[in-house]
């Protein structure tokens, strides 16, 4: 009982802290997911369009290269290119991001059905409407899951940015650690946890709208 | 109307589909394509929107060449429908039906009358199936919103790949009757590809057999089936049918001479009688702007006197029978026999069509048993 009590207290006197950290967190996550998806649905979409099986073979070794650097190290090796603070840890999450998001959305667009593309094709859609108006409605779940995914873990990855000085709620656990004080490393884990959660039902929920029957 | 002018297609690896195909597609006609697979009948069809583009030779449609076209603008005015039906699955029923006035630009009450009226026309409850999608309708279903989406935007060209291939027997047959009244509503060219010898008889206007890239054969379906070209033609359409055909009796269409010297009943019988000479013929069909009227024989004119001053309508003998088209060769054979009648005209909804003379049922007679001997090897 006691230790409640101690813990309601904790968030009452550190309360601004732990949003910050909080806000932190779910700035860098999100815009690291949301730049991965700017650059990789297009590029997934180009490369699904593409004959050229070179191009193809390049893109998706290099970001699948980035996939295999286990986090911390890729997250060091930015220190030396990008210094530290947020542009080194977003960067580096953003890679993460690329490979995912790639494959579903190419995989996403491979999967319709040819004889709806012929068929659209032959009814008179430009390449832009087909483009718009059916291949990525058809592809949307694909896409949509690839990003759901994606944000779900690249919200756990971002509680190591803080080892480079990027802040979040790795920086309420590393805190912990240093002080031995399970609060910090409490309330930082569960945090993480209750925002990956909350995204991926929220996305979820959107994907179920948005999608076709 | 549909003219291909020499047309010539090679693919990238060499491969020759099309042989200097010369070909036209009749107007207000089902036209259908048919041969074993690998013939360039889907081919053929595709030069006609664009989704193929032939190697060498001309494409032309109303006589214009449609290389010259924006394919986009063409294929928005060629109705098109596939084997797999190929509708969207993210879409709604009306939308599927309303995409191409859709991407037309109709507005939009246009677009939702024009929608309830091709449901009804294929007999689809409009409240019941337009907010439905896709996945939730049978093949047969599915394959009548695929045939009125190509009817959506009224092209005057509808080409269509096989169908009703994928169908069970019950629904194909189904939607082949369906396929005959519509046409019969809405006249359009179709262009029809099939490998299915039953469906093309029983749909075409014209049948055309391609094999390696050439036309073995055309011509309507009665005719193809009495005067198979070559063994290839023979085989590929089967003896049984044949044999069938041999044994069933021919209507009047097939028989009738379709255009028989006519004369007006203001005409003068000398004009008459001259006519008959230049023509050595012993009778005239009078016919009054498709009206008729009966007819006048060499006896009739000799009777009263060539040179006498007279028209055609105060010597003219009315028919004593006539015959609707589409009736019985049999019927006829039997008024003849009856009333020892020399010929029998023909009517189309009371213009007249053609005749049917014993010069005509005789050269029916030849044209199928003087081919006899070769069915014999």
């Amino acid at each position: 009982m006691e230790l409640v009590t101690e813990y309601i207290q904790f968030w009452q006197e550190r309360f601004s802290t732990i949003m910050s950290y909080f806000g932190e967190h779910i700035f860098i996550s999100l815009l690291s997911v949301f730049l991965g998806a700017i650059v990789a649905i297009p590029l997934g979409i180009y490369l699904s369009k593409t004959t050229n099986n070179t191009i193809q073979t390049i893109i998706f070794n290099v970001s699948n290269i980035f996939q295999t650097i286990p986090t911390i190290a890729l997250l060091a090796v930015m220190i030396p290119l990008l210094g530290i603070g947020y542009t080194p840890a977003i960067t580096a999450l953003f890679l993460y991001s690329l490979l995912p998001i790639l494959r579903n959305t190419y995989s996403g667009i491979k999967s319709i059905n040819p004889e709806v593309i012929e068929s659209a094709k032959g009814m008179g859609y430009s390449s832009l409407q087909r483009l718009w108006k059916i291949e990525i409605r058809l592809a949307f779940p694909y896409i949509m899951s690839g990003v759901r995914v994606t944000t779900v873990y690249i919200i756990s990855w971002t509680t190591l940015a803080a080892v480079i000085g990027a802040g979040g709620l790795g920086g309420l656990i590393l805190s912990g650690l240093g002080f031995n004080d399970k609060f910090y490393i409490f309330t930082g884990t569960f945090l993480a946890l209750i925002l990956a959660l909350l995204t991926d039902l929220t996305l979820g929920k959107l994907e179920k709208k948005v999608a076709y029957k | 109307m549909i003219r291909l002018e020499k047309v010539k297609k090679v693919y990238d690896d060499g491969f020759q589909a099309l042989k200097d195909i010369n070909l036209e597609f009749k107007e207000g006609e089902i036209n259908v394509l048919i041969g074993p697979s690998g013939c360039g009948k889907t081919t053929t069809m595709k030069l006609l929107n664009r989704l193929n583009e032939p190697t060498d030779g001309t494409v032309y449609i109303n006589e214009k060449d449609i290389s010259q076209m924006d394919p986009v603008e063409l294929r928005r005015q060629t109705g098109y429908v596939i084997q797999h039906i190929g509708l969207f699955p993210h879409m709604s029923i009306a939308e599927n039906v309303g995409a191409v006035p859709t991407l037309l630009k109709w507005d939009k009450d246009k677009i939702d009358k024009r929608v309830d009226e091709l449901l009804n026309l294929v007999n689809l409850d409009p409240e019941t199936y337009k907010t439905r999608f896709p996945s939730e309708l049978s093949g047969g279903q599915q394959q009548r919103i695929g045939v009125i989406r190509a009817l959506a935007a009224e092209p005057p060209v509808i080409l269509m790949d096989e169908p009703f291939s994928a169908l069970d027997p019950i629904s194909r047959e189904q939607l082949q009757d369906e396929l005959l009244r519509l046409q019969k509503e809405i006249n359009k060219t179709f262009v029809f590809v099939t490998h299915d010898i039953d469906e093309a008889l029983k749909i075409a206007d014209q049948i055309i057999l391609m094999q390696g890239g050439e036309v073995v054969q055309k011509g309507k379906p009665s005719e193809v089936l009495s005067n198979p070209e070559n063994d290839f033609v023979v085989d590929f359409i089967g003896k049984h049918r044949l044999e069938e055909n041999r044994n069933s009796i021919p209507n009047v269409d097939e028989v009738m001479m379709e255009k028989p010297l006519t004369i007006s009943s203001s005409e003068s019988l000398t004009n008459a009688y001259e006519s008959m000479k230049q023509h050595g013929v012993n009778s005239l069909v009078v016919v009054d702007r498709g009206e008729l009227k009966g007819q006048v024989s060499i006896f009739d004119v000799i009777d009263v006197g060539v040179y006498e001053n007279k028209l055609v309508k105060e010597v003219l003998k009315p028919f004593e029978q006539v015959v609707e088209i589409g009736t019985s060769l049999k019927v006829v054979l039997d008024l003849m026999e009856k009333n020892n009648a020399a010929n029998i005209p023909v009517m189309n909804n009371n213009q007249f069509a053609g005749m049917v003379t014993r010069g005509s049922v005789v050269e029916l007679l030849a044209s199928v048993y003087a081919n006899s001997q070769r069915e014999g090897a």
